[in-house]
C-alpha cells in the first residue's frame, strides 16, 4: 500500500532504523486510533476509505458483506443516556433502522475493530480502531466525554498496573489509544461548545488531531474561512491539539530541512479537511485518453476525487497517521501523555493509601534513582573487572567498608597493597584498557559526594597525589571508592527496595480497587435511576388502572340507568304487578357478572 | 340578454383591496447552527435580508463556548410588481449548539405560544384595528445532512413545533449527499416522521383542479425538501447567470430540479400555498390554541400528548381533570442557573462568615493577650512600687 512508504521517511530513521525496521516487520506495528465526532460527519466512511476495504458497516446497514477483519467488531462499553438498562442501548450496535425508537436517546458505545494490514515490503500493521457511535446524539452529551475519558484513563491504568507489577505478563497487550481523530461538524461557523469541551477534556489522555468531516460541503473560499475560524477558536479557548511543529527545534536545520518543511506545512494545513468515499469510479484522462480508477463521490454536477490534494487533505492525513507520524504519535503517547498521567496517578494513589504517605510519595524519585543506581552498579562492576578478576562479593564489600570506615588511612593502604598486587598481574592485560578505565572513574568521582559521606572525599584527598606519581597506584582509589559507594547505596536502597516492592504490590491493586469502586458507584447510580424509572412507570400504570376503573363504574351506572329505563318502558306493556321483581334481579345479576368480566379485562389491559 | 348583476365582480374588488393592502407573512427558520439558514433566507427572497453573524462579534459576544438560544426577528417589505409583502423572518441562533441541549427548544416554543397569546388578547380588546400579528405562518426546520436519520433533539423539537405551526422539514446543505444517499435519507426521515406522529404541513389536494392537485402531489412526494442555498451567481452560458455554488468539481445550481428541491419549496412557500399557510395558521393552529386557552376543554387530540409528556417529565402524576396545561413560565434552564447561582452565593456568604468569625476569634485572642500583658505589667508595677516603698522604708 502506497501509504506506508513513509516507514523509511526521515522521522522514522532517527533511532537505528534498520534494527527497528526488521523487528517491526516481524512482529508488526501496533497502532490504535479512535474516531470521535457527531453522527453523519463521515467517520465510518473515512475508516473504510483509509483502509481501502470495508471494515466497518454503516449505521443502518446490515452487518453482512464484511471484508476480512481480524476479529469481529466488539463493543467495549456503553452507557445509555438515562443510565437505565433499557433495550435502547442496543440501537447503537444493532444495524437496523427502526423509526419508532429513533427518538430515544442512544447513549454512547465504544466499539473496537482490529484490522491487519500488510504493505508491499511485508510490513505488518496491526490497527485497532475504536469507534464511538452515539457521540453527540443525545440531548445531554456530557456523558459522552465522561465515557470516553473513562475508557482512555482505564487503558492508562492497565499499563500502569502492568508496569508496577513484579511478575509481568508477557502477553500483555497495550491498548492505549495513540491518536484521536476528532471530526468537526462542517458548520462553517467555527467550533461549538461540544467540540471545545470534548477536545479539552480528552487531550490529557490522547493526541488529538482535529479534522473537518465532509469537507465537500464547502467551496474553496468557505473552507479557507472555516479553517481560520477553527484556528482562532482553538487559540482562543486553548484547545490542546496535536502540534506538528512542536519539536522542530530538536532537528538540525540543515540535515532535516525537508522534515522541518513538512512539519511546518502540516501545522499550517491543520485542521485537515477530509472527503472520503467507498465508491470507485473510472475516469478517463482527457489528455492521454487513459482510464484510471479513483475513489470519489459522484454528484449530478461533478465527480469529487478524494485523493485530489487541491481540495481534500485525505491523502495527507492518511500518510501522516499511517506513515510519517505513526511512531511520533506512539512515542508522544508513551513519553509524554502517559508519563504525566502516571506521575499524577501515582502521587495520588500513594498519598491515598494510608500509613506510609510520606515515604511513598517519593516513589517516583526513588524509582528514578533506582534505575540510575542499577546503571551505576553495572558500571562499577564493569570497571572492577578491569582492575580485578574477582568481583567483590557482598561480604567482601562489607569488610572493606568496615575497615575503611574505622581506619581510613590504614584501610586504604591495605587496599592498595592488595590491588597493586592484583593489578600488577593484570597490568599486562589491562594496560590497554586503562585509558578507558581512567576515564570511567572520573564521572564517578563527581558522583560520589552525592552518595557517600565525607569518608569518600577524604579518601579522595588522600589518593589524588598518588595519581601523579604512578598509574598503577592510581588504580586503587576508584576501586576503593566504588565499594564504598555501592555499600552506601545498598544501605540507603535497603528501605527503598522494600518500598518499591510494596508499591509494586499495592499499586496495581489500589488501581483496580479504585476502578471497581468507580464501577460499583456507577452501577448503583444506574440502579437508582432504573428504580426511579420503574416507580414512575408503576405510578403511571396505577393511574391508568384507576382511570379504567372509574370508566368501568360510569359505564356500569349507565348500564343500570339504561336497564331501568328499559324496564320503565317495558313494565307498562307487561302485566303490572307480580312479574316485575324477578327480571330486575336477573338483570342485576347479569350486570354484575358483566362488570366482573369487564373488570377482569381492564386489569389485563393494565397489565399489558 | 340581461346585463349581469355584477356579483361576479366581487373577486376583482377583493383583488384590488388585497393588492392595495399587501400581505403579511411570517416565516420561522429553526435548526442547528451552520446549516445555512441565513443563506437560505437570502436565497429565497433574492436579496440580503439577513446579515451574517459576524465572526469577530461572535468572539466578543461569547466569552465562553456556551450559548443560549435567542430569538432574532428581521422585518422587511418586499415589493414585486407593485405588490407589497411585509415579511417577518424569525431566526433562532444558538439552537443545538451546546453540550446539554435539554430544553433548548423552550425559547422557540414559548415564542410561538406568546405570539398566539398576544394576538388573542389583542382580539379581545375593545379597539382591535391595529393588531400586531407575529404568529408564525410557516416554520422551516433544517435537518443536518447526516445521511443517517433524525436525532432525538430533532424529533423532540419537531414534535412540539408540529402541534403549533405549519412545520416544513427541509434537508439543509443537500449538496453533500449524492442522489442515492439523499433518497435513502429522505425515506428514513419520512418513516421517522410517520412513526413518531409528527404532523408536517402538507399542501391541500384540490381534487377539482387536476393541475394543482398534481403539483401538490409532487410537492408531497418530494418532502422533506433537499435544499441548497447560495447568494453567488455564476455565468453558465454567455449572458445567462444562475445562482449556485462553485466547487472545484462542478457547479451546483440552486434552481435546478436535478440538483435540489429549492424551486419546489419556493413554490410551496410563496407562489402557490402562501395563502393556505396563512389561513391554516389562523384557522387551525390559532383556533386550537384559543380553544385550549379559553375553554380549558382538553379533549383536543393535539394537546393530550403534550400533557402526557409533562406528566412524564415531572415524574409526578397530574390529574387529567385538573390538567389545564400549566404554561411554563420559567425556562428550566434558567432555573438551573438560578440554583447554581444561589448555591454559589450561599457558599460565598458562608466562606465570608467563616472568615469574619476567624477574625473575631483572632481579635478576641489578641485582646486577651493584651489584657494579660496589661495585668502582668500592672503586677510588675505593683511589685516595683512595693520595692520602691521598701527601699524608701529602708532609706528611712
Amino acid at each position: 500500500m502506497d501509504s506506508l512508504y513513509a516507514y523509511e521517511s526521515p522521522s522514522m530513521s532517527q533511532n537505528s532504523p534498520m534494527i527497528n525496521y526488521r523487528k517491526d516487520a516481524k512482529k508488526g506495528v501496533k497502532f490504535t486510533f479512535m474516531v470521535v465526532g457527531e453522527l453523519g460527519t463521515g467517520k465510518t466512511t473515512f475508516i473504510n476509505s483509509l483502509l481501502n476495504k470495508k471494515v466497518l458497516s454503516h449505521r443502518y446497514e446490515a452487518a453482512s458483506g464484511h471484508a476480512k477483519t481480524v476479529g469481529e467488531t466488539k463493543t467495549l462499553t456503553f452507557t445509555s443516556a438515562k443510565s437505565v438498562a433499557l433495550p435502547n442501548t442496543a440501537i447503537l450496535t444493532k444495524h437496523e433502522f427502526n423509526p419508532r425508537t429513533v427518538n430515544e436517546e442512544p447513549g454512547i458505545a465504544l466499539t473496537e475493530t482490529k484490522v491487519e494490514m500488510i504493505d508491499d515490503d511485508n510490513m505488518k500493521l496491526l490497527l485497532n480502531i475504536i469507534d464511538t457511535p452515539g457521540f453527540g446524539e443525545n440531548l445531554n452529551n456530557e456523558l459522552c466525554f465522561v465515557e470516553i475519558e473513562n475508557y482512555l484513563k482505564q487503558q492508562f491504568d492497565l499499563v500502569l498496573a502492568e508496569e508496577t507489577r513484579i511478575k509481568r505478563n508477557p502477553r500483555f497487550v497495550d491498548t492505549r489509544v495513540h491518536v484521536l481523530l476528532y471530526f468537526i461538524t462542517p458548520t462553517g461557523h467555527g467550533l461549538r461548545e461540544i467540540d471545545i469541551q470534548c477536545m479539552k477534556r480528552l487531550s490529557k489522555y490522547v493526541n488529538i488531531i482535529p479534522v473537518i468531516g465532509k469537507a465537500d460541503s464547502f467551496t474553496e473560499s468557505e473552507l479557507k474561512h472555516f479553517k481560520t475560524q477553527i484556528k482562532i477558536d482553538i487559540k482562543k479557548f486553548n484547545v490542546p491539539i496535536f502540534q506538528f511543529d512542536n519539536y522542530l527545534n530538536e532537528y538540525d536545520e540543515d540535515e532535516d530541512h525537508e522534515l522541518i518543511q513538512e512539519c511546518k506545512f502540516l501545522a499550517n494545513l491543520q485542521p485537515f479537511a477530509i472527503i472520503s468515499s467507498e465508491h470507485e469510479f473510472e475516469v478517463r484522462d482527457s489528455r492521454n485518453g487513459q482510464t484510471r480508477i479513483i475513489k470519489g463521490r459522484q454528484y449530478p454536477w461533478g465527480l469529487v476525487d478524494i485523493n485530489d490534494p487541491k481540495y481534500s487533505d485525505f491523502p495527507i492525513l492518511k500518510s501522516v497517521i499511517l506513515g510519517s507520524h505513526l511512531q511520533d504519535l506512539k512515542d508522544l503517547t508513551h513519553d509524554f501523555l502517559y508519563e504525566t498521567y502516571r506521575t499524577e496517578r501515582l502521587t495520588k494513589v500513594t498519598a491515598g493509601s494510608n500509613g506510609k504517605n510520606a515515604a511513598e510519595e517519593e516513589y517516583d524519585d526513588s524509582e528514578f534513582h533506582d534505575t540510575v543506581e542499577h546503571h551505576q552498579d553495572n558500571s562499577t562492576k564493569n570497571s572492577n573487572h578491569y582492575y580485578n578478576d574477582t568481583v567483590p562479593s557482598m561480604s567482601n564489600l562489607a569488610q572493606i567498608t568496615n575497615a575503611s570506615g574505622s581506619e581510613l588511612t590504614e584501610a586504604n593502604g591495605d587496599d592498595s597493597s592488595i590491588t597493586s598486587a592484583d593489578s600488577s598481574v593484570k597490568k599486562s592485560k589491562s594496560m590497554l584498557l586503562e585509558d578507558e578505565s581512567n576515564e570511567m572513574p572520573s564521572p564517578k568521582l563527581k558522583d560520589s559526594p552525592s552518595f557517600s559521606s565525607s569518608t569518600s572525599t577524604l579518601s579522595l584527598e588522600h589518593h589524588v597525589p598518588h595519581t601523579n606519581f604512578n598509574k598503577s597506584e592510581y588504580l586503587p582509589p576508584p576501586r576503593n571508592l566504588n565499594p564504598n559507594n555501592t555499600a552506601f547505596k545498598r544501605l540507603s536502597i535497603g528501605p527503598q527496595r522494600n518500598q518499591l516492592r510494596q508499591i509494586s504490590e499495592t499499586v496495581p491493586y489500589v488501581i483496580r480497587h479504585e476502578r471497581i469502586l468507580e464501577r460499583q458507584q456507577k452501577l448503583e447510580e444506574m440502579e437508582m435511576a432504573s428504580a426511579k424509572e420503574l416507580a414512575s412507570r408503576a405510578a403511571l400504570l396505577e393511574q391508568k388502572a384507576a382511570e379504567l376503573k372509574a370508566k368501568e363504574k360510569s359505564l356500569m351506572k349507565r348500564l343500570e340507568l339504561e336497564r331501568q329505563r328499559k324496564l320503565a318502558v317495558e313494565s307498562p306493556t307487561k302485566s303490572e304487578s307480580t312479574v316485575e321483581d324477578p327480571p330486575v334481579a336477573e338483570d342485576q345479576s347479569l350486570a354484575e357478572t358483566e362488570s366482573v368480566n369487564t373488570l377482569g379485562r381492564a386489569e389485563t389491559d393494565t397489565e399489558a | 340578454m340581461p346585463e349581469p348583476v355584477g356579483i361576479a365582480n366581487l373577486p376583482n374588488q377583493r383583488y384590488k383591496i388585497v393588492s392595495k393592502q399587501g400581505a403579511t407573512f411570517t416565516l420561522m427558520v429553526a435548526g442547528e447552527s451552520g446549516l445555512g439558514k441565513t443563506t437560505f433566507i437570502n436565497t429565497l427572497f433574492q436579496s440580503s435580508l439577513k446579515a451574517y453573524q459576524d465572526a469577530s462579534e461572535r468572539h466578543n459576544k461569547f466569552t465562553s463556548a456556551h450559548q443560549t438560544v435567542e430569538i432574532d426577528i428581521v422585518r422587511a417589505i418586499l415589493e414585486e410588481k407593485n405588490f407589497k409583502v411585509r415579511l417577518n423572518i424569525i431566526d433562532t441562533p444558538g439552537f443545538g449548539n451546546n453540550v446539554n441541549n435539554h430544553d433548548s427548544w423552550t425559547p422557540i416554543i414559548d415564542f410561538i405560544d406568546d405570539q398566539h397569546e398576544s394576538y388573542m388578547k389583542q382580539e379581545q380588546q375593545p379597539s382591535r384595528l391595529n393588531k400586531k400579528d407575529l404568529r408564525v405562518h410557516a416554520c422551516l426546520y433544517f435537518i443536518r445532512p447526516t445521511g443517517h436519520s433524525l436525532k432525538p433533539l430533532d424529533i423532540e423539537i419537531m414534535k412540539r413545533l408540529s402541534t403549533r405551526v405549519n412545520l416544513i422539514p427541509i434537508i439543509a446543505k443537500a449538496d453533500t449527499l449524492s442522489p442515492i444517499e439523499l433518497e435513502a435519507f429522505k425515506s428514513r426521515i419520512r418513516d421517522v416522521i410517520e412513526a413518531q406522529d409528527i404532523n408536517i404541513y402538507t399542501p391541500p389536494l384540490e381534487l377539482d383542479d387536476p393541475a394543482s392537485a398534481e403539483h401538490s402531489k409532487q410537492l408531497i412526494e418530494s418532502m422533506p425538501f433537499a435544499i441548497i442555498g447560495s447568494e453567488e451567481e455564476y455565468e453558465v452560458a454567455p449572458g445567462n447567470f444562475v445562482r449556485g455554488r462553485k466547487y472545484p468539481w462542478g457547479l451546483v445550481e440552486v434552481e435546478n430540479d436535478q440538483h435540489c428541491d429549492f424551486k419546489k419549496l419556493r413554490s410551496l412557500l410563496l407562489r402557490t400555498n402562501m395563502l393556505d399557510l396563512v389561513l391554516s395558521t389562523n384557522e387551525f393552529h390559532f383556533e386550537t390554541f384559543r380553544s385550549v386557552k379559553l375553554g380549558g376543554n382538553d379533549d383536543d387530540a393535539g394537546n393530550e400528548g403534550e400533557k402526557d409528556e409533562d406528566a412524564n417529565e415531572n415524574g409526578d402524576v397530574v390529574k387529567k381533570s385538573l390538567a389545564k396545561k400549566p404554561r411554563r413560565l420559567h425556562n428550566p434552564k434558567f432555573k438551573e442557573e438560578e440554583d447554581a447561582l444561589k448555591k454559589f452565593f450561599t457558599e460565598q456568604v458562608k466562606a465570608e462568615e467563616q472568615r469574619f468569625r476567624q477574625w473575631e476569634t483572632n481579635i478576641v485572642n489578641e485582646r486577651n493577650r493584651l489584657n494579660q500583658d496589661l495585668e502582668e505589667m500592672q503586677t510588675k508595677l505593683k511589685s516595683l512600687e512595693e520595692q520602691v516603698k521598701k527601699l524608701q522604708l529602708l532609706k528611712r
